[in-house]
């Protein structure tokens, strides 16, 4: 570019180029972000939730055998499990709902 | 000033510092990456948790005594559960928690199959037989499975369930329902729990009070909503925890803020200029945004568009395995996962990003023209 360059070409030099690779680029990007979230959401629980309602499942095996986010309802109530040192932080925040909300009240339990 | 000029006099200055614009557009979709790749995992793990969630039992009733949970007298507790008007297919369920090896898994027992074949072509064990999900192994060159509850029982493993229902299935071994009592000590007129369904879904909570009226020792009522609600808590402090965790992230995001400013203050000549010319300060502060939006924005959306691909089309789900431990089959996100995610990145990361491009521009249209010019404006 040359400082006798006319005022047309200087735009067509400097500001068409950027806009249209930034706009391409962007329109492109947001495009694909909601074709994807759209038309590319895949149904991948659908054989789990087949065997979930086939066995009567309470709760998908997101967690292992034996913990309380596993089967909340199994834990014995009598244990309070906020200070267990083997659980991940957080792990015991499903059970305490439990206990709280769907619970045996005070005169169920000795 | 008309919006086209704008966007040319802005693409003009990013042309004139490409290698700094390429930077801070590295930065920003480096960040905006790394925060929205947790907030997406977090809602896909809750997507389809909750989707799961659907199929599970409307109520569940478990006999309850000090110690927690005890065995259901399972005929006593299927006539209690059909006097309740609005319950309908009471059942009960066998399964329990026992241990293989050091390792504990789920049993279901099956036999009395209420609701037809397994999925996938699978029949129901027989007695001394076991299907076992796809995360419990056995010793090598082996079919056989020893398991330990109230009593061992070795069985011979008939297959194994599919990987693709690992979500439901991964630790879980099923077996003949008679083995399943022995492994948990209960008596043929026992089970474990009770699952009914309601006829309107919505009355299920009210039914869960009259349900706990209607058996003759106590029990513990738990509707699938009640489950939807924890678990749903669960998740949300989770993300919230996420996200705290990216604090640090943070430092990275004022770094690229101090960057621009160090940027604003090598542009202040030009501004100066372009105010003496006549440039308004209105004009100004719009090219000082547009510039920002202009490199930004697309920034911000490719960093979207990576985590989302880092999510959901990662090949053999490395990001779910090094973040979750996760080696099921991909986790679910719709379009209607990206709302809370797509929100919380913007009030992270490009909110901040635009204030900061305001507060500098402010600041520069501020000042005198001569003093811009000559470097002398801060």
């Amino acid at each position: 570019m040359t400082l006798n360059a006319s005022p047309h070409r200087q735009q067509i030099a400097f500001g068409l180029p950027s806009i249209l690779i930034y706009f391409t680029l962007g329109f492109m990007l947001i495009a694909g972000l909601f074709g994807a979230a759209l038309f590319g959401a895949q149904e991948t629980a659908g054989s789990a939730g087949q065997w979930m309602t086939a066995l009567d499942l309470s709760v998908p095996a997101f967690w292992p055998s034996g913990t309380p986010m596993r089967h909340p309802l199994y834990i014995a109530r009598a244990v309070d499990l906020r200070h267990s040192p083997l659980q991940p932080v957080g792990s015991t925040a499903a059970h305490h709902s439990f206990r709280s909300s769907a619970g045996c009240s005070a005169g169920d339990t000795p | 000033m008309r919006a086209g000029p704008l966007f040319q006099w802005s693409g003009r200055d990013l042309g004139r510092h490409r290698i700094k614009a390429a930077l801070v557009f590295l930065a920003l979709s480096t960040l905006t990456a790394m925060v929205a790749t947790v907030l997406l995992l977090n809602q896909a793990v809750a997507l389809t948790f909750g989707r799961l969630l659907d199929h599970s039992p409307a109520i569940i009733v478990r006999q309850v005594g000090g110690g927690g949970w005890l065995p259901l007298p399972a005929e006593d507790a299927l006539s209690a559960a059909r006097a309740v008007p609005g319950v309908v297919q009471p059942r009960i369920r066998i399964w329990g928690v026992v241990n293989h090896g050091d390792q504990a898994v789920t049993i279901v027992g099956l036999g009395q199959q209420p609701r037809g074949l397994l999925p996938d072509g699978f029949q129901s064990p027989g007695r001394g037989e076991a299907l076992i999900g796809p995360g419990v192994t056995t010793a090598t060159g082996e079919a056989r499975i020893l398991l330990t509850g109230q009593q061992a029982v070795d069985l011979f493993v008939r297959g194994q369930l599919p990987p693709s229902a690992g979500m439901a299935v991964h630790d879980l071994v099923l077996l003949h329902v008679d083995d399943a009592r022995t492994l948990l000590g209960l008596r043929p007129d026992q089970a474990s729990d009770l699952a009914v369904e309601v006829f309107h879904p919505e009355e299920a909570e009210s039914l869960a009070n009259v349900l706990k009226q209607a058996f003759p020792w106590p029990v513990q009522v738990t509707t699938r909503s009640a489950v939807r609600k924890a678990y749903a808590a669960h998740f949300s402090a989770r993300g919230g925890a996420g996200l705290l965790s990216f604090m640090p992230a943070l430092l990275a995001l004022v770094l690229l803020i101090v960057a621009l400013g160090a940027w604003g203050l090598q542009l202040e000549p030009d501004m100066g200029l372009m105010k003496a010319m006549g440039w308004t300060s209105g004009d100004l502060l719009r090219l000082h945004l547009t510039r920002a939006a202009l490199m930004g924005f697309p920034a911000f959306v490719a960093g979207l568009m990576g985590a989302w691909i880092l999510c959901v089309f990662a090949p053999g789900n490395w990001v779910t395995r090094f973040l979750f431990e996760w080696s099921g089959p991909p986790l679910e996100l719709s379009s209607q996962g990206l709302v809370v995610p797509l929100a919380l990145t913007t009030v992270v990361v490009f909110f901040p990003y635009l204030a900061a491009n305001f507060w500098s521009g402010w600041r520069t249209v501020q000042a005198d023209p001569m003093a811009l010019i000559q470097g002398r404006a801060r």
